[in-house]
């Protein structure tokens, strides 16, 4: 499993690389607060 | 890779219709205020933020595609996020696996991605197991769809897990006038073969380890085994590797084929590692052999290392070479080059049971052989 805020990151450096902005802050935190106290965001297969 | 075998989806979209927060944002009614953040997070974990499409047929294959874009009153900053999944049973009928879409507290990929106010597009791809080329043009189409009906985005990324790595990988390579960056999660991106072959000798010392535990040959599973492989692991192949009796031959195995394991868990992750990559060997050995046209593992010339007696151990397992056409179909297709011309992140557990780490370190070293590294390829967290 990835933690929630490596996907954010890892999203974060693509839009910026591909010359796409920045995460809206905003968004960010309503994204945050959708996730929870657990924060998981992709369950690869239990990986 | 993140196999596939739930499907709620009818029941979940169901639930999210039913439990419709006071701004429904599947229907064009506008709230009276927009919703506060609260509210927002709320929608989404509801499964009621986003508007989508029903599932309908891409034009020029038989997967189904589905498009899910932020509600009017949300931000839409005009980017769209393409979703490319991982590997699907092929005994499983071709639709989009919502298994891989959601977590367990019911909040799923397509509204995450619109709160971040992006438009999101998926697709099933037009067939299950080894989907990647099919996988590669229905992502492609997908983007034509989109623009079809809501005009041309901004920028268009590509994100994909395990197999869809791959896929995301080679679709930024291949065609970086349609995608202008991916983000590649553990996905198969170093070394195509080596992966097949990383499932092949799992399952061989493993024979040489328990013979006679699985029916069949490694690289031509019977054909009555798959679809009742589930519960014959639980019932005659898990008690077995696991038995306290054969806890050396089960080190041995872990020592000799590196497959992941946390020592600090050894049991449980050895549990998770063996069930997974038997059931990718029973599940996906037969469906790879027929889309490649040919059986691709080989272990012909190996030295195998790691056991209390490798001498045996190299005698005795069993030794397989590759058909010459599914090698040479691994190689023209399925291989990354590493060459890269929009941006491409990568991410990847290290303890990955399926699709192993060192995947990272081999195409790490093909964007630095290329020049891609690190203008254009970079791994999360940053080193």
């Amino acid at each position: 499993m990835f933690a929630t805020l490596d996907v954010l990151g890892a999203f974060d450096l693509l839009v910026t690389k591909a010359g796409a902005g920045r995460l809206d802050q905003a968004s960010v935190q309503a994204l945050l607060r959708a996730l929870g106290p657990d924060r998981q965001v992709l369950n690869l297969g239990e990986k | 890779m993140s196999r596939s075998v739930r499907v709620p989806m009818v029941l979940l979209m169901c639930a999210a219709l039913c439990l419709l927060a006071p701004w429904p944002a599947r229907s064009l009614a506008a709230p009276s205020q927009p919703p506060s953040l609260d509210q927002a997070a709320q929608m989404a974990v509801q499964g009621a933020f986003g508007e989508c499409t029903p599932d309908r047929p891409q034009h020029n294959s038989p997967a189904v595609y589905r498009i899910c874009r932020p509600p009017w009153w949300w931000s839409n900053n005009g980017d769209l996020v393409i979703w490319a999944h991982g590997y699907v049973d092929p005994a499983l009928p071709v639709q989009i696996p919502e298994d891989q879409l959601c977590m367990d507290n019911g909040l799923c990929i397509p509204d995450m991605v619109n709160l971040l106010g992006y438009n999101f597009a998926t697709t099933s791809y037009a067939v299950n197991g080894l989907a990647v080329l099919p996988g590669i043009q229905d992502v492609i189409e997908l983007v034509s769809l989109y623009t079809e009906e809501f005009g041309a985005p901004d920028h268009v990324l590509i994100v994909g897990v395990s197999e869809g790595g791959l896929i995301t990988a080679l679709a930024v390579e291949q065609y970086p006038d349609v995608f202008d960056g991916g983000l590649a999660t553990c996905g198969p991106i170093g070394n195509f073969q080596k992966q097949i072959n990383f499932f092949g000798d799992f399952r061989v010392v493993l024979d040489y380890f328990f013979p006679g535990l699985i029916p069949g040959s490694p690289v031509d599973i019977p054909p009555d085994l798959i679809p009742i492989w589930d519960g014959y692991y639980r019932q005659s192949v898990e008690p077995v590797v696991f038995a306290r009796a054969h806890r050396s031959e089960l080190q041995q195995l872990f020592n000799v084929t590196k497959a992941a394991y946390d020592r600090w868990d050894r049991l449980a992750t050895m549990r998770t590692s063996v069930e997974d990559l038997l059931w990718y060997d029973v599940k996906a050995t037969n469906n790879a052999n027929q889309v490649l046209g040919g059986q691709p593992f080989d272990n012909a010339n190996r030295t195998y290392r790691g056991s209390l007696d490798d001498g045996a151990l190299n005698a005795g397992v069993a030794r397989f070479a590759a058909d010459p056409a599914a090698k040479a179909a691994v190689q023209a297709h399925y291989q990354t080059t590493g060459v890269l011309s929009k941006p491409l992140v990568t991410l990847h557990t290290t303890l990955d049971q399926q699709v192993p780490y060192w995947h990272e370190q081999l195409y790490l070293a093909k964007t630095k052989a290329s020049g891609a590294w690190p203008v254009y390829h970079e791994e999360y967290p940053p080193t």
